[in-house]
């Protein structure tokens, strides 16, 4: 099992070194410069204004030394310091991480809250009109793009109820109810396509297992449908909805930073949003390495509940 | 049915076959699996050579190694003479037509959605044989011989039952016109009534085409009957090779002898078999010595120590061989 | 030949005429069509037939465990109650606890996310109200009487760290932990080597002879219905085509199917230079049955009676589905002598 951990974790960790290596790579090939972008405008520039701004920001050495101080920075927990205001990446990161993982934690909430129930609910009336109509909206809720979905949420609040979202986010900590409320829809939103998947996913496998084997033995003792169904067949059915869940944190992620955008949330999303506009090289690439860890990490710990979940797994290679 | 004294069509010497020995990045080294560690056989032209074991035995990696489907450890394999391990790809694909499989489950291991001519004519176009027409002509033909009318022709696999599936497993493996079909447990998923008629077919074709068949199955008394000779395989050794009905009326090796012993017999009424104690070890770990020594119930001094070799035994011209002490001219020390 | 009826002499399980139907795809399709059976308290009876005759399937509705089939018709009792199309709450009180049974493929037959003595614990508290404690004494119990070497440390296994016949051997020990009175057995060793098979189907015979639990042996090998049992029952096709003790089936076997497919098995001493004496053709589709004797097409006895469905008779000291042999039936001898 520590084995299996660890092999997992070093996976984890390489992958995320290659993401990092290649966000790099592409963020120099994308074409602009920082330093006309942030001069540009001023009138009367010199050439060895510039020539002075770009040694300030290390660009004037070649891009593997700039590779070199930049992977050596990572590996001390340091990403730099923003091209904009000078202030160091990790911290305006920290600053915003926050908002970002509770938008996060409460679609994931959403999804799961719901998505299970529905699944369930699907596999043991399978065929019934319930089933039918909780797979057309299972469709179109991985359809529809999460800020669409949001807009549309907006507008009917809006029309029918005359309820708008917030305009101004509060912390949890300042005004927990207010911030829960402006996180609502696009927790909402975002966690749709999560639920949607899960009851999908749950449903089809929560159905093949029960036409298995070991099913049949268990209902031929005697088990009532309960045991059967929650206890053995769900157990089985989790690992396909876990795999789910991991990928959908991706998703969920990307999903923020447009979603943070409309709903004026101050977190990791509209971070990178501002970033990306302003060429600031260092806070995209600390954006975008966070959230491959974010991933990652998820990822990891998925795999390593499927350990916890599937003997077959924990005992891989340990066994004759 | 045998050609007397023709030189071998297949030698097998030394064949070993280990799985998973190499280590990877993160996981640590462990044995290896020994599906098939040392064995030496020959079959010679027109003849079918029986191969019966437990599960796990050794006996589907046998077939392929010497199919040259999977590439061997160490040993080698010569095939109408020539040594398949140093075949040039060409020469290889070649000698493939030569040799054919038939699996033990015929459906799946067609494509859906190919026709029965497509599936029959398949093996011919990736060899080059003929044109089109003298394809499908051949394919009636296969057809006729295997005891299925033409108009299979335009039929899909799922549309046949078990035993005319296997038919076409069979009609297929000799599109190419084959010298040797290696038949991997082709009529154990059969019914028996529908397993005699594949084995009437096997036995009638080989009598029309004078091929050799390597006929792999775990039912003893199957394979006794369609066999000439018989190979006996325990944890990927070979424990006897004998005639079809020596193995049957006077199985040697004691492994041999517990095999004919727990087979169930209609005739035997009440009466249960005495059964061999034990399970077949983990080709990871193969006992010491002889590696049946922790099962048998004749094992002599030695027996966990030296292992036996296969040695030709009884009178000369007398095919049997056994790889036991009970059976060495110079006992165990 | 029928069980007696009566109260007294009530057989433990009794089918009559049982006719089952699946939903599928392509409409509905009868799996079996008139089967009728009885087993007595202790006794062994063989189910034999090919592929698809309705084997399993008969074992399943006698369990209430037919999925998308339904009972169309006939009558199951058990222990003289009628049991046909209980519910599935007063199905829950029989399985396990007076029928058990045992599936073909012990490799996907447990659970393999819990150790086994887990699932012995569940099966054996399902139906007794004991604390996990008493009822893990029983699972080691269990696995100390299947020949589990070691139990209290193998309680803790999974099925994946077992060898095929460990876990028959488990599912065996599942299936009494409630001391049932009827065991049935579905192809218990098909999936096993000779050799395992032979120390699962002693190991079966030696726990009956502890417990004097019934037996249902659904196999399609004679060898085995040779070894263990009292009487045979022959399906073909979802019928039942012959039924009888089993020295009377396996030495004078009167249907001409039963006797085919006895002529049909390799035996040790099959001559090699002779032809196996095959049944031509195949069993007929479900949605393709004729309406006539369903073997028909495959018997070389067949004349005109032949194309009129035919009843299962009574004859002396047994049943068969074919109005060939006669009262006494020494009309049919064996198609071909089998040495002994
Ligand atoms: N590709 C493979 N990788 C790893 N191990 C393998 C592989 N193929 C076979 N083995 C192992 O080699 C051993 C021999 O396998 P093989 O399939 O040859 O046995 P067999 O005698 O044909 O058994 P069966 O009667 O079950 O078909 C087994 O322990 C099997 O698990
Ligand atoms: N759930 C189902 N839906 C539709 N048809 C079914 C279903 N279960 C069984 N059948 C059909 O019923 C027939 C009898 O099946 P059954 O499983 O009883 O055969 P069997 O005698 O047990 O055969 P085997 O020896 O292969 O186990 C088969 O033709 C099968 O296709
Ligand atoms: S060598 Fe010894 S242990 Fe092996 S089979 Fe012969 S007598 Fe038995
Ligand atoms: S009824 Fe006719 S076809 Fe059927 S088994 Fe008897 S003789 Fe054969
Ligand atoms: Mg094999
Ligand atoms: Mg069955």
């Amino acid at each position: 099992m520590l084995l299996y951990a660890g092999r997992r974790l070093t996976y984890g960790l390489l992958v995320l070194a290659l993401v990092a290596t290649l966000v790099f790579l592409i963020i120099r090939l994308i074409p602009g410069d920082v330093v006309r972008l942030q001069l540009a405008d001023a009138p009367g520039v010199t050439q060895a204004q510039i020539d002075q701004r770009t040694t300030e920001l290390g660009l004037d050495e070649p891009v593997l030394i700039q590779f070199g101080h930049f992977v050596g920075g990572l590996v001390q927990g340091d990403l730099g310091t923003s091209f904009d205001d000078g202030r160091p990446v990790t911290t305006k990161i920290l600053e915003r991480l926050p908002a970002t993982l509770e938008l996060g934690l409460l679609a994931i909430l959403f999804g799961v809250l719901f998505g299970v129930p529905f699944g369930l609910i699907s596999a043991i009336r399978h065929h019934s009109l319930i089933d039918n109509v909780m797979r057309f909206l299972a469709v179109i809720g991985m359809s529809l793009p999460n800020f669409w979905l949001a807009l549309l949420l907006i507008t009917f609040l809006a029309l029918w109820f005359g309820w708008s979202p917030p305009l101004v986010y509060a912390s949890p900590t300042e005004n927990l109810s207010q911030n829960l409320i402006h996180m609502l829809l696009p927790a909402i939103a975002l966690g749709a396509a999560t639920m949607a998947s899960i009851a999908r996913m749950l449903r089809s496998s929560l159905l093949e297992v029960l036409g298995s084997n070991f099913i049949r033995t268990i209902r031929s003792r005697g088990a009532s449908e309960r045991v059967v169904v929650l206890k053995h067949a769900g157990r089985s059915s989790m690992i396909p909805v876990f795999t789910v869940l991991g990928l959908q944190v991706g998703s969920i992620l990307g999903g923020t930073v447009i979603l943070e955008r409309i709903f004026a949330i101050p977190g990791m999303g509209s971070l990178i949003f501002e970033a990306v506009g302003q060429r600031d090289y260092p806070v995209i690439l600390g954006c975008v390495i966070f959230y491959g860890a974010i991933f990652i990490f998820v990822n990891v710990v998925v795999d390593l509940l499927y350990a916890v979940i599937d003997p077959r797994i924990r005992y891989e290679g340990a066994s004759a | 049915m045998i050609v007397p004294d023709a030189a071998p069509l297949v030698e097998a010497h030394g064949l070993v076959k280990h799985f998973g020995d190499g280590k990877g990045l993160f996981t640590p080294q462990r044995p290896p699996v020994r599906a098939v560690d040392g064995v030496s056989l020959t079959i010679k032209r027109g003849e079918t050579l029986g191969l019966v074991g437990e599960s796990g035995s050794g006996k589907s990696t046998l077939g392929r190694l010497i199919l040259r489907l999977i590439e061997p450890t160490s040993g080698s394999v010569t095939f109408d003479g020539q040594d398949i391990a140093a075949l040039s790809k060409s020469r290889l694909t070649q000698l493939r037509k030569r040799m054919q499989l038939v699996f033990q489950d015929p459906v799946s291991s067609f494509n859906p959605r190919m026709t029965i001519a497509q599936v029959l004519t398949e093996p011919m176009v990736v060899h080059g044989m003929g044109d089109r027409a003298s394809r499908i002509r051949r394919a009636k033909e296969l057809l006729d011989l295997v005891g299925l009318p033409s108009y299979a022709l335009e039929r899909y696999p799922h549309q046949f039952s078990g035993g005319q599936a296997q038919r076409i497993g069979i009609a297929r493996a000799l599109s190419t016109d084959p010298d040797l079909i290696v038949c991997d447990e082709a009529v154990s998923a059969l019914d028996v009534s529908v397993q005699a008629q594949v084995l009437n077919l096997l036995k009638e074709v080989q009598r029309e085409l004078g091929l050799s068949y390597l006929f792999i199955a775990h039912d003893l008394n199957v394979v006794r009957y369609i066999s000439d000779r018989v190979c006996v395989m325990y944890l990927g050794k070979l424990a006897e090779v004998a005639h079809a009905d020596d193995i049957s009326a006077r199985p040697r090796h004691p492994y041999s002898q517990a095999l004919m012993a727990s087979i169930p017999s209609p005739d035997a009424h009440h009466q249960l078999r005495t059964p061999l104690a034990g399970e077949i070890p983990s080709p990871r770990r193969p006992p010491s010595g002889c590696r049946f020594h922790p099962r048998c119930s004749q094992s002599i001094d030695g027996c966990d120590r030296d292992e036996p070799e296969l040695l030709t035994i009884g009178a000369p011209g007398e095919v049997s061989s056994v790889a036991c002490h009970l059976f060495d001219p110079a006992p165990a020390r | 030949m029928r069980a007696p009826t009566g109260s007294a002499n009530e057989p433990l399980l009794r089918i009559e005429d049982l006719h089952v139907e699946f939903r599928t795809g392509g409409g509905t399709v009868e799996a079996l069509n008139a089967v009728d059976l009885w087993i007595d308290a202790g006794e062994t009876v063989a189910i034999v037939g090919e592929s698809g005759s309705g084997k399993s399937v008969t074992a399943l509705a006698v369990l209430g465990l037919l999925g998308n089939g339904r009972v169309s018709g006939g009558r199951i009792t058990w222990n003289g109650k009628d049991i046909t199309g209980a519910s599935n709450s007063e199905m829950r009180s029989v399985r396990g606890k007076e029928i058990s049974v045992i599936f073909q493929d012990p490799m996907t037959s447990l659970d393999p996310l819990f150790t086994i003595g887990h699932q012995l614990v569940e099966a054996y508290r399902i139906h007794h109200d004991v604390t996990k404690r008493q009822a893990r004494q029983r699972a080691v119990e269990l696995l100390d009487l299947v020949g589990i070497p070691e139990p209290e440390a193998k309680v803790k296994a999974y099925p994946h760290q077992l060898s095929g016949g460990q876990r028959q051997r488990v599912m065996i020990a599942g299936a009494l932990a409630c001391d049932p009175r009827l065991l049935i057995a579905d192809e218990p060793t098909t999936a096993l080597d000779v050799t395992v098979e032979a120390q699962v189907l002693a190991l079966i015979r030696d726990l009956q002879d502890r417990t004097g639990v019934g037996l249902m042996l659904i196999t399609h090998d004679m060898g085995v219905v040779a070894e263990m049992a009292d009487r045979v029952v022959v399906f073909y096709a979802g019928q039942v085509v012959e039924a009888g003790t089993a020295d009377e089936i396996l030495d004078r076997p009167q249907h001409p199917y039963t006797r085919a497919l006895l002529d049909a098995i390799p035996r040790r001493d099959t001559p090699r230079d002779q032809e196996m004496p095959a049944i031509p053709g195949a069993v007929p589709a479900l949605n393709d049955m004729p309406s006539g004797c369903r073997f028909a097409t495959r018997c070389s006895e067949a004349g005109p009676e032949c194309g009129e469905p035919q009843p299962l008779r009574d004859l002396d000291r047994r049943q068969v589905r074919c109005w060939r042999p006669d009262e006494g039936h020494g009309v049919l001898e064996p198609m071909v002598e089998v040495a002994r």
